[in-house]
């Protein structure tokens, strides 16, 4: 569910933060590691893009669950993404290779769905949703705070690759309003700005 | 079988088919992008949207199969209002650039635009959806993906025709684009088709565009002589210039593709090296005259020949190039005006050209082997006629769109045909064969003549002329009948059709067969 | 009223396979597979009234019936666990609280149906969930409950589960099959249907979680009794998903028929911060929203809510009280339908995005009349004409929302501005 970029949705008023721009810029110039981690934290161009033998293992057995070999390709490529990181375009072709699928087929695949990662993220994924139940209960409060917090825009890592933020859809919790779900895994709920604050302030200690 | 009945006119329609189709037997148009007959159903332009009775809301023809007693409107206020909206929506993220747009002219979004939409666009210029443009994606085939309407044909051909899949639909929702994996082009022996599939101007062609408005160009059904397939083809010329070949239709033949050889093949008809006047050998170089001063001569050597030696002592040697008609011509000038038996056939496909595939490619590169054989012509004549030569018997050989040089070699050739007296060529261009001859007749090539050629599955299909041949160049029936009018005097038929009627008679595989009920997509063979 | 979809709340910790068998845990699926015929179970669901949760509200006995007797081809039960219409949050509750519960529903739909494989297609933001579930399946398969022999009756079932990767579409039926084929999630044109052709061209079943989790009670406790619980044409217990601008939001289980002026008032305690309200979307956001006035009239079943003017469809019922600027609100819902719209059918990848465009500008200021006008006619030319019904899922509240709002449409274009925003507020968060 991780947003398109999409010029036209900015709004053409104008309501975007002058500041926010300036910090970035800031961020950015100081920033003397520009890599970007996985999510395991290991560097980009260390792994070489192969399966390891436990995963090539796991990927045998979930073939066995479907009739054809293509049903595997969203379970294969959530391997992928979970041991590289992200899917890129080597990681496509990869696991093009090893299913015998056209790799213009994984490719219209892994673009299609918001989870497949097709840029290296960073350690804390936060995505927070924006959707209407969430909106009513403050979401966009929540959103503006960790914007202000990690000096980024929703779509956007940090220079030092410690966080991204993105702006997604309903993930059914909407009885817990506004919420955020962390690295795909856990949801936290009933968020408030001091909340998602101190999650921030948790996870910046947890990396350090 | 099905009775349906679509605005008001009734049709037994053939059970299976689609509503696209049976309007189309009704000579009905139901306007529509997406579906391709030869391809998979797939519903997602959206544009043949019809109102079938009983039905809530309006239905895709293309997915919707006839059914008895099924009443359908296509151009109710339903009907009408749907095909307005879809095609309201296809244009407002699609670029005003039909000026420069190759496509325009044979554009379905112009086409539909005047027959269904008619209405100024309410979207905002400035807000459209900006994507990748003139971007080469391989094998000739340019991609401009905002003028692309997400149809899906070119991606269901690759997918379902040439099982390649280079091309696949990225993204989502109004993101969708088309492209090829990164760093990886188009990689199949029959691209082009893809252009010809797609209906609106994302897909053109690499050579041709830019070079020709569509509107200014002429269409001309014939064949492809690129191989023993002999693909139905549209000829595109304007001027005697040929831009384009484009398949058609021949459900006998190629269904609705080509290979993208023969689809460049026509470059070959175009070079410098055609023959536009009569040719004869003087101290060792081709000196040009008139065509009929060279028909002349070459009564003359004929006459002479035969006098000297006998009519045994002339043989011919005919081409897999040469249509069926000019076989007959050239076999009945051989045994009834000069008396001789002496003819062999060569179907020659040159080292290194593609073999047989699964689609439409075959090794034989040769539009009319079948042809040749059907008339009781070997195809072992560079042999037989070689140990004429070399028994001494065969002193003058005429060939007929038949380059033996090329297909022996120079060494050989000379080895084997170096003692004739004479050599008389009719062709289209300066080959090897017609540098070695004594006297060279220019002959239209084959989209410049009338005539037939018999693919290798027996179909019997027509060529038409596109247009006059170069020069003092003349068909090659009209070239052996004035030659042999010099010789004996008599008149004989010159059109295609009285020499096919002739060769229906009197050859046994084209018995029965009838030059006009060939129609557009041929005739089998009886054998 | 007797708790049952949700009693994990007066069972604690159901998920665990001991406490299920506990509480009469896999009884209606012994009786299913050792007491039953197949045709027996489809009449029964076939008698319970009970139609689809999933949003359509297709009668579940008549969709089971559609399945071929003694097909050749194998034939597949479908999960459909993607739970993301906006506003809906029910089965994600029961599939981390009562996994046996859907477990079970599915085990006697594959009996019910000659089925051997389930795929429960999960969303891909359910990475807990589907750790809870998978744990349940590993459970039952160590009891016998699924495998190749279930309970001893020679009959196999296999249960997995696949776990989507994000995209609303896959909720679709068809999408889903696509998906679950490792495709694009694009709908498929019906004719065929996935009773005759599904995953992977054979027959299949795609039957929602809570659906599913309805099953066992009916085999357990009869058809007559569950059309006892709420009207009879469009019976059965309920999961209520409440959010939005409300005291008490969450998950509630309530019998069909249950009047929403009571779930708003009473079981949700009444608008946030004591606010007037302004309008509520019944059944996620993909539908037409009703008014305070209509609201507080409306009884929530499937035919009584249509009957009104909206769709009950997956009951997301979202308040939104005085202090909402409806023109974000629609633009919100708009935003997402544009980002989910998959892209295959012309109407709704172009008008999704043009209307997404339209709302950005109105509710900057920087709309016109015009445009108001435009955003019901491109609507309408949406609606219908697609392959799925995403199209009509952004046609239809732009069609409440518009006429039934209109002076605050208006305000935004006379002022050009938003008239919430005056004094810096934030046009949705409630004041509170």
């Amino acid at each position: 569910m991780v947003l398109v970029p999409d010029e036209s949705r900015r709004n053409t008023c104008g309501e975007r933060s002058f500041w926010l721009g300036v910090i970035r810029f800031l961020q950015a110039a100081l920033s003397t590691d520009k890599a970007l981690h996985y999510a395991d934290g290991k560097m980009a161009d260390q792994k070489p893009i192969e399966f390891s033998q436990a995963t090539l293992k796991e990927y045998r057995e979930v073939l066995g669950r479907y009739p054809t070999r293509q049903a595997a390709l969203l379970p294969t490529l959530w391997m992928a993404q979970r041991e590289f990181g992200w899917i890129s375009e080597e990681v496509e072709d990869y696991v093009a290779r090893l299913m015998e699928l056209p790799a213009a087929h994984v490719r219209a695949v892994v673009s299609f769905y918001t989870m497949f990662y097709r840029k290296p993220m960073g350690r804390w994924h936060l995505e927070v949703c924006a959707n209407l139940p969430c909106r009513l209960r403050g979401a966009e409060q929540i959103l503006d705070c960790l914007s202000r917090k990690l000096g980024i825009e929703p779509g956007e890592t940090t220079a030092d690759g410690k966080f991204s933020l993105t702006e997604v859809e309903c993930l059914a919790s909407c009885g817990t309003a506004p919420m955020l779900q962390l690295n795909h895994e856990r949801f936290y709920e009933n968020l408030t700005p001091e909340s998602v604050t101190n999650l921030v302030d948790e996870l910046a200690r947890r990396v350090s | 079988m099905p009775k349906v009945t679509i605005n008001g006119k009734e049709l037994d329609a053939p059970a299976g088919i689609n509503l696209i189709q049976a309007a189309e037997m009704l000579g009905m148009e139901i306007p529509h992008y997406c579906y391709h007959p030869a391809l998979t159903v797939v519903g997602n332009c959206r544009m043949c949207l019809v109102e079938v009775e009983k039905a809530p809301k309006l239905q895709i023809a293309c997915n919707t199969q006839v059914s008895d007693g099924m009443v359908v409107h296509t151009n109710s206020e339903r009907a009408r209002a749907a095909q307005q909206a879809v095609l309201e929506f296809l244009l407002i993220n699609h670029p005003i650039d039909c000026p420069v747009c190759d496509q325009a002219g044979e554009c379905k979004l112009q086409d539909y635009y005047m027959d269904y939409d008619r209405q100024p666009s309410r979207f905002p210029l400035g807000k459209k959806n900006k994507k990748g443009k003139a971007i080469d994606i391989g094998s000739d085939v340019m991609l401009d993906q905002e003028r692309c309407i997400l149809c899906a044909r070119c991606t269901r051909f690759l997918d379902e025709v040439t099982h390649t899949s280079e091309l696949a639909i990225f993204e989502r929702g109004d993101h969708n684009r088309i492209d090829t994996y990164p760093g990886r082009k188009l990689n199949n022996k029959y691209a082009g088709n893809i252009i010809d599939i797609c209906p609106v101007g994302a897909l053109t062609e690499k050579d041709f565009r830019f070079r020709m408005r569509v509107w200014y160009m002429h269409r001309t059904p014939s064949v492809c002589a690129g191989c023993e397939r002999g693909c139905a083809i549209d000829i595109y010329e304007n001027h005697g210039r040929i831009y384009r070949y484009k398949p058609r239709h021949n459900p006998l033949v190629n269904g609705y593709w080509m290979c993208d050889e023969g689809r460049h093949s026509f470059t070959n008809l175009q070079t410098e090296r055609r023959i536009t006047r009569a040719l004869y050998q003087s101290d060792g170089r081709l000196v040009p005259e008139t065509f009929s001063a060279g028909l002349r001569r070459a009564a003359g050597a004929i006459r002479k020949c035969g006098e000297a030696n006998g009519a045994r002592a002339i043989g011919a040697l005919v081409g897999a190039q040469a249509t069926n008609e000019e076989i007959f011509a050239l076999k009945s000038f051989m045994n009834d005006v000069i008396g001789s038996d002496v003819i062999g056939g060569m179907s020659y496909s040159p080292p290194g050209s593609s073999g047989d595939d699964d689609l439409l490619i075959r090794a034989n590169k040769n539009p009319n082997t079948r042809g040749l054989s059907a008339q009781g012509i070997a195809l072992d004549g560079l042999d037989t006629l070689a140990q004429e030569v070399s028994s001494g018997r065969l002193k003058m050989l005429i060939a007929l769109r038949a380059d033996a040089c090329t297909a022996l070699g120079e060494a050989e050739f000379i080895k084997r045909f170096g003692p004739l007296d004479y050599l008389l060529v009719f062709d289209t261009d300066v080959n090897e064969t017609a540098q070695m001859a004594n006297q060279v007749i220019p002959i239209a090539a084959y989209p410049e003549i009338e005539g037939t050629f018999t693919n290798f599955q027996g179909v019997v299909q027509r060529l038409h002329r596109a247009f006059d041949p170069p020069g003092e160049a003349k068909s090659a029936i009209e070239a052996i009948t004035d030659l042999s009018m010099l010789l004996d005097g008599v008149e004989r038929p010159q059109a295609a059709d009285r020499i096919f009627a002739e060769m229906a008679a009197r050859e046994a595989a084209f018995a029965g067969l009838e030059y006009e009920k060939l129609g557009h997509n041929g005739l089998k063979l009886n054998v | 009223m007797e708790r049952i979809l949700t009693r994990w709340l007066d069972i604690p910790n159901l998920r665990d396979i001991d406490v299920y068998l506990a509480h009469d845990g896999y009884k209606a699926a012994r009786k299913a597979f050792f007491d039953m015929k197949p045709e027996e179970i489809i009449d029964e669901v076939k008698n319970s009234n009970l139609r689809g949760r999933g949003g359509a509200a297709f009668p579940t006995g008549m969709k089971w019936s559609f399945i071929p007797k003694n097909s050749p081809k194998p034939v597949y039960v479908c999960c459909n666990a993607d739970e993301s219409e906006p506003g809906t949050f029910a089965n994600r509750y029961q599939l981390e609280n009562d996994p046996h519960g859907i477990i079970e529903g599915i085990l006697i739909t594959c009996r019910a149906v000659g089925a051997h494989v389930c795929y429960v297609y999960m969303r891909g933001e359910f990475a807990i969930q589907k750790q809870i579930f998978d744990a349940a399946l590993a459970q039952a398969r160590a009891k016998g409950i699924i495998g190749p022999d279930v309970m001893g009756s020679g009959f196999s079932v296999e249960i997995y589960t696949h776990r989507g990767a994000g995209a609303y579409i896959c909720g679709e039926e068809t999408g889903l099959l696509e998906s679950l084929e490792g495709k694009r999630a694009y709908p498929r044109n019906r004719p065929p249907f996935p009773a005759i052709q599904g995953a992977f061209g054979c027959p299949t079943v795609v039957n929602n979680v809570e659906t599913l989790s309805n099953v066992p009670w009916i085999i357990n406790r009869g058809a007559d009794w569950y059309k006892s619980i709420g009207p009879e044409k469009s019976p059965g217990p309920k999961l209520f998903c409440l959010s939005g601008h409300i005291n008490r939001p969450g998950l509630y289980e309530l019998p069909m028929g249950f009047p929403l002026k009571d779930l708003i008032y009473e079981v949700g305690g009444g608008i946030l911060g004591g606010r007037k309200l302004k309008g509520v979307i019944p059944g996620g956001s993909s539908f037409p929203i009703f008014t305070a006035e209509e609201a507080v009239k409306v009884n929530m079943d499937f035919d009584s809510v249509r009957a009104a003017g909206s769709l009950m469809g997956t009951a997301g019922v979202m308040v939104m009280n005085e202090d909402t600027c409806m023109v974000r609100a629609l633009r919100t819902i708009a935003h997402f339908y544009h980002h989910e719209s998959c892209g295959q059918c012309t109407p709704c990848r172009e008008g999704t995005g043009w209307i997404e465009k339209m709302l950005i500008d109105l509710e900057a200021g920087c709309g016109t009349m015009q445009d108001l006008d435009y955003l019901i006619s491109v609507a309408t030319n949406m609606e219908g004409n697609t392959i799925c019904v995403l199209a009509d899922s952004l046609s239809m509240p732009v069609k409440s929302f518009v006429p039934k709002y209109k002076d605050e449409f208006i305000e935004h274009v006379k002022q050009k501005r938003c008239p919430f925003r005056a004094n810096g507020a934030q046009s949705l968060r409630a004041a509170s």
